[in-house]
């Protein structure tokens, strides 16, 4: 087991599932939560996304110019 | 646990207990602490249907193609068991490399986590061999192809390489000698990575998980039993419903149509590509024009990746708080998915400039490691808030503080 011995901690559960409201509160505030996803992650996001697309869009463009330079 | 079952106390059941059960993990990891188990349920899955199919498939050259379709079309269940084995093949790989940039992204290589790491890398390693040997078995267009293709890099290699490539075949051209000992090897490795990956447990074991904080999570752990094994099964449940679509609906897209035609030695296919696994390093592969360059630049793949919880200077290790290092990390994976995608064009303007810069880009991660930590502690202490620290005093507050590495 690990070098340091440490001290488990007991979940226990007192409530009912059908008393936590599980399922009601994953939809509650659904915009806010939407909205902080977004607004924490849009950087990362763009990050992520506009190297592929840009890429992808040069690529075909590049594409189509070579196509039209050979037609007569 | 062991306190309700005394026999959790005993030898053998003991190791069991320690190490599945009453095992202490991190109460906050996220679902992507479950990519771990999936990896391991993949190999299970491959090596299961890998030994049945082993009991139909025939090694030779004349005979492995009609024997993959006896299976296909005779034997009882045995396109199940042919698409859970491709299909397996493209899973596993899906889960591994979300295990790996789950671990770039949250510092899991770093310190003291540097054995698992290395052991990781060691496992990809054996899994990318296994995969391509795999590959060639079917003895399809793309199977001989992607054979000839691959093993002659080793040609490059100065003085030994012709004879290091002959000694490969068995021959003097991918043929039946070259098939039987690739049915021979695939067997035998799985066995190889099942080694490695209990070993690659035992290090991680050593000193538990990380965390998505990635903070020392000793003040608040939990047990493996029950809450990570209901966590891994929700897990494993929606994996089995991805793996499904593609058993019975998709069999075939994650593969190439040419592997179903016979293998033909004086046919060339006009577009030699190999499974979408390996086509970031097929393409950093084919970005050099130098040949030795090329197999030098696949070779500096797994070293970077070896080296890399070496070259780390952060002292923090989750990306959650290295603002840079995570816009590095998203662009890395842009940089990988662009990197594929390259790996399955045709060697032409414009996707040969792209698939350099790509190459380029790919490496440059790892080469700006060294500084970036450095860079991250400097713009630290440079803020409002720690204007009044000196450079060591910062670092025996990193040092010591929950937030770091050591």
């Amino acid at each position: 087991m690990g070098k340091v011995p440490v001290r488990l901690k007991e979940v226990a559960y007192t409530i009912s599932p059908y008393h936590q409201h599980v399922m009601t509160g994953l939809w509650k505030d659904i915009p806010y939560k939407l909205s902080k996803k977004f607004h924490e992650n849009w950087v990362s996001a763009f990050t992520l996304v506009v190297p592929i697309v840009g890429t992808y869009m040069y690529a075909e463009n590049y594409r189509e110019n070579e196509k039209l330079h050979h037609r007569y | 646990m062991a306190r309700r079952l005394s026999i959790l106390k005993q030898p053998i059941f003991s190791t069991f207990n320690n190490h599945l059960i009453d095992y202490p993990t991190p109460s906050n990891i996220s679902y992507w602490w479950s990519f771990g188990s999936l990896a391991g349920l993949c190999l299970f899955i491959q090596i299961i249907t890998g030994v049945f199919l082993a009991m139909h498939y025939t090694p030779h050259v004349d005979l492995a193609f009609l024997s993959v379709e006896h299976i296909m079309r005779d034997v009882k269940g045995g396109w199940l068991l042919r698409y859970m084995h491709a299909n397996g093949a493209s899973m596993f790989f899906i889960v591994v490399y979300l295990h790996i940039f789950r671990g770039l992204y949250y510092g899991s290589y770093s310190s003291p986590r540097e054995l698992v790491w290395c052991l990781g890398v060691v496992i990809l390693l054996l899994m990318i061999i296994t995969a391509f040997i795999g590959y060639v078995l079917p003895w399809g267009q793309m199977s001989f192809w992607g054979a000839t293709v691959i093993t002659s890099l080793a040609s490059a290699i100065p003085v030994v390489g012709d004879t290091i490539v002959t000694w490969l075949w068995g021959g003097f051209s991918v043929d039946n000698a070259t098939l039987n000992r690739f049915f021979s090897l695939h067997y035998l490795l799985p066995f190889i990575i099942s080694a490695a990956v209990i070993i690659h447990l035992a290090a991680l074991h050593q000193y538990g998980s990380n965390n998505p904080l990635g903070i020392n999570s000793s003040v608040d752990k939990i047990a493996f039993y029950p809450y990570m094994y209901v966590k891994d099964l929700v897990c494993w449940v929606a994996f089995a419903i991805f793996f499904s679509i593609f058993i019975f609906y998709a069999p075939n897209v994650l593969g190439h149509p040419d592997n179903y035609i016979p293998a033909n030695p004086m046919s060339t296919p006009a577009h030699i590509v190999p499974e979408w696994y390996f086509l970031p390093v097929y393409a950093i592969l084919r970005s050099i024009p130098n040949k030795l360059g090329g197999v030098a630049a696949i070779g500096l793949v797994f070293v970077s990746l070896f080296a890399l919880p070496f070259i780390n200077t952060s002292y923090v290790r989750s990306s959650s708080f290295r603002p840079i290092h995570q816009k590095l990390f998203w662009l890395l994976l842009a940089d990988c998915l662009l990197l594929g995608w390259i790996g399955c064009q045709p060697v032409e303007a414009p996707y040969v400039t792209i698939g350099q810069i790509a190459s380029v880009g790919f490496f440059f991660y790892f080469a700006i490691t060294p500084i970036l930590g450095e860079l991250e502690a400097r713009l630290i202490q440079n803020s409002n808030v720690c204007e009044d620290l000196s450079p060591r005093k910062l670092s025996h507050i990193f040092k010591n503080s929950i937030y770091v590495v050591k």
